[in-house]
């Protein structure tokens, strides 16, 4: 137990060097003498609203949604019980990019974008869950085959939209992408208290979680009602997940990779894993923010291209070990 | 009791005072500072004052400020801005579809103007920063007008603003005069080669080939990647392209090509892209050279 607290220790110090150092670098350079008379609120000018106005405010929403992707990831991972699995597979991120980008089609602002992608996501991960469960018990692999099928179906009429309106493509690409540098408070403040009520009720079903990897049958038999735990949890997952994803876009990866990642460091109990995982995928979204607004000055590479090309490799070689090992 | 009326009459004086005056001084600094534009998206902005400050996002935004002598206010561009030569020592802030945001705010600007391809999230979230966003890029003859007159009352060059609308519509008038009793000349123009992406209706290059006595065989609006059979069927006798549309020599290989009129005759007319697809005045540079290649006899 020592041991675990020291890892949740760590990784909570990574995050807030992260978070500091994403604070302190961008494409304007501003001594760190200048960030903390800031943010001691001694100064009033251009400056103050680049780090208060757009650096702090895409800073926490990248690593409240990297912390929520990595959480969600691991609840999905465990009760899908696949090791593929990720936030996104149950369709949340089509419907929210279809909802984006009939918003963007139309020119509706950036009200819209956010909100249509949300709603259009949670009713997605409906129709994906309705669907599959309509012969009695869902079965998780009707559910993932469902979620593919619907995704696809959702990305076609995302790809009409491109070919009929091109000159609007770029923004669309941008928003599938994922990219954090639109995110300014306002998003924060209506994406973050679902995010993280929505993770914490999660994390209450840890235990039980446990108890459900190691075999529905056992987990009845220790008095879980199964069927329900799963229906709050994906419920829930989704909702967390469609607001993250009307915030940033969709960034792969993330929610794949970091569970996988943190279980290899601190073991399979969900207890210690969920938090750790969160705070991991917290650091790792905020680090591949940096590097999005850094490795190319001026330009900004979107987000998800950044954790594509570090979470691509390691998808391959844990695929390679997972192929291994049955 | 008269102290009270008395007080209260020079209160009732005081107030109408500060109303009347109030109401001038209002009046008098919104007619001096104040001016109102609506942008391409329909969208009604306040500025307060001739901003000295502008981040241009559209290569022909710049070019037009540049032109009507505003070329100083500008302190932003993108990093395909190159003309007017002067552009070069302006700060980059990003390319024309993803600005860099903290890089347009450290620059302090009264105004940023975007295009539509960037669109209207990014202008709000600019507004929302306090900073007036104008989204302002022609796709067609008559909103280039619109941008041209729109920079001009901004800038504060009114005059010259008109100068220039004036000055190209007479050199359409010319190119027309000559033109009109001429058997028009069917045109197509390629701005892909792979994909046979050409121009419909509406855009600035069917505008530019129907002045100079020529007529699209695409009738259908906007941009659009067109059927081969329809270039066989409607047989362009002039191609018009651009150096990065592709290679001439793979679209000679291309079957439906092979055999019109153009290909067969050699009618290839390659024009320097950014004089064809930004809607500034010098599309009358192109405009020129359409009319010699597609009527030479008159021109």
């Amino acid at each position: 137990m020592y041991r675990r607290r020291l890892y949740i220790f760590l990784v909570l110090i990574l995050l807030v060097f992260m978070i500091l150092l994403s604070v302190g670098i961008g494409s304007v350079d501003i001594g760190f003498k200048d960030i903390f008379w800031i943010l001691v609120g001694k100064r009033e000018d251009r400056l103050r609203d680049i780090i208060l106005l757009i650096r702090l405010p895409r800073t926490i929403g990248a690593a409240i949604c990297g912390m929520a992707l990595a959480v969600v990831g691991t609840f999905f991972q465990g009760l899908l019980r696949n090791p593929m699995a990720d936030p996104y597979i149950l369709g949340v991120s089509s419907g929210s990019a279809l909802g984006a980008t009939i918003a963007i089609v139309f020119n509706m602002g950036i009200v819209f974008v956010n909100l249509l992608s949300f709603v259009m996501g949670v009713l997605v991960t409906f129709f994906v869950y309705f669907i599959s469960s309509l012969n009695g018990r869902s079965s998780t692999y009707t559910m993932i085959l469902v979620g593919v099928a619907v995704s696809s179906f959702a990305f076609s009429f995302i790809s009409l939209f491109m070919f009929i309106k091109h000159e609007q493509i770029a923004q669309i690409v941008m928003w599938i992408m994922g990219s954090f540098s639109l995110v300014g408070w306002s998003e924060v403040s209506y994406s973050a208290p679902i995010i993280i009520a929505g993770s914490f009720i999660m994390y209450l079903f840890s235990r039980d979680l446990n108890a459900i990897i190691t075999g529905e049958e056992s987990a009845e038999h220790l008095g879980i009602d199964v069927e329900v735990v799963r229906r709050i949890l994906l419920f829930t997952g989704s909702v967390v997940t469609a607001s993250c994803v009307s915030v940033s876009g969709i960034v792969g990866f993330v929610g794949l990779i970091t569970p996988h990642i943190s279980r290899l460091l601190v073991g399979p109990d969900n207890r210690i894993l969920v938090p750790f995982s969160g705070l991991m995928g917290g650091s790792f979204m905020v680090l591949a923010d940096i590097l999005s607004r850094t490795v190319i000055k001026p330009a900004e590479v979107p987000v998800g291209v950044i954790t594509a090309i570090f979470g691509a490799p390691f998808f391959l070689y844990l695929l390679m070990r997972v192929r291994r090992g049955e | 009791m008269r102290a009270i009326e008395s007080r209260s009459i020079i209160m009732i004086f005081f107030i109408m005072f500060y109303v009347v005056t109030g109401c001038k001084s209002l009046e008098f600094l919104k007619s001096k500072s104040e001016i109102k534009v609506r942008d391409l998206l329909g969208r009604e902005i306040v500025l307060r004052g001739n901003p000295k400050r502008i981040v241009s996002l559209v290569p022909s935004v710049t070019e037009i400020l540049f032109l009507l002598g505003e070329g100083k206010r500008v302190v932003g561009v993108t990093e395909f801005d190159d003309y007017p030569p002067e552009v070069k020592n302006i700060p980059r802030v990003g390319g024309f579809k993803y600005p860099n945001i903290e890089l347009v705010v450290s620059l302090k600007p009264d105004v940023v103007v975007i295009s539509n391809v960037v669109g209207k999230h990014v202008a709000q979230y600019f507004e929302r920063l306090n900073i007036p966003t104008l989204v302002l890029d022609a796709s067609n003859i008559d909103e280039m007008f619109y941008v041209i007159e729109t920079l001009g009352r901004v800038t504060g060059r009114k005059d010259k603003a008109e100068e220039i609308i004036a000055n190209f519509k007479e050199e359409i008038d010319k190119i027309k005069e000559r033109t009109k009793n001429l058997k028009k000349k069917r045109v197509l123009h390629i701005a892909s080669i792979s994909e046979n992406f050409v121009a419909g209706k509406g855009t600035f290059i069917d505008t530019l080939i129907e002045i100079a006595g020529g007529e699209n065989i695409v009738d259908r609006p906007g941009w659009i990647r067109l059927n081969l059979e329809e270039v066989v069927r409607r047989d362009p006798e002039i191609i018009i392209t651009s150096p990065h549309a592709g290679r001439i020599e793979d679209l000679k290989k291309i079957p439906a090509y092979r055999d019109t009129t153009a290909i067969k005759e050699g009618k290839i007319l390659i024009l320097p892209s950014d004089i064809i697809s930004r809607p500034t005045p010098r599309l009358i540079i192109a405009l020129r050279e359409i009319a010699r290649f597609v009527h030479p006899e008159v021109f």
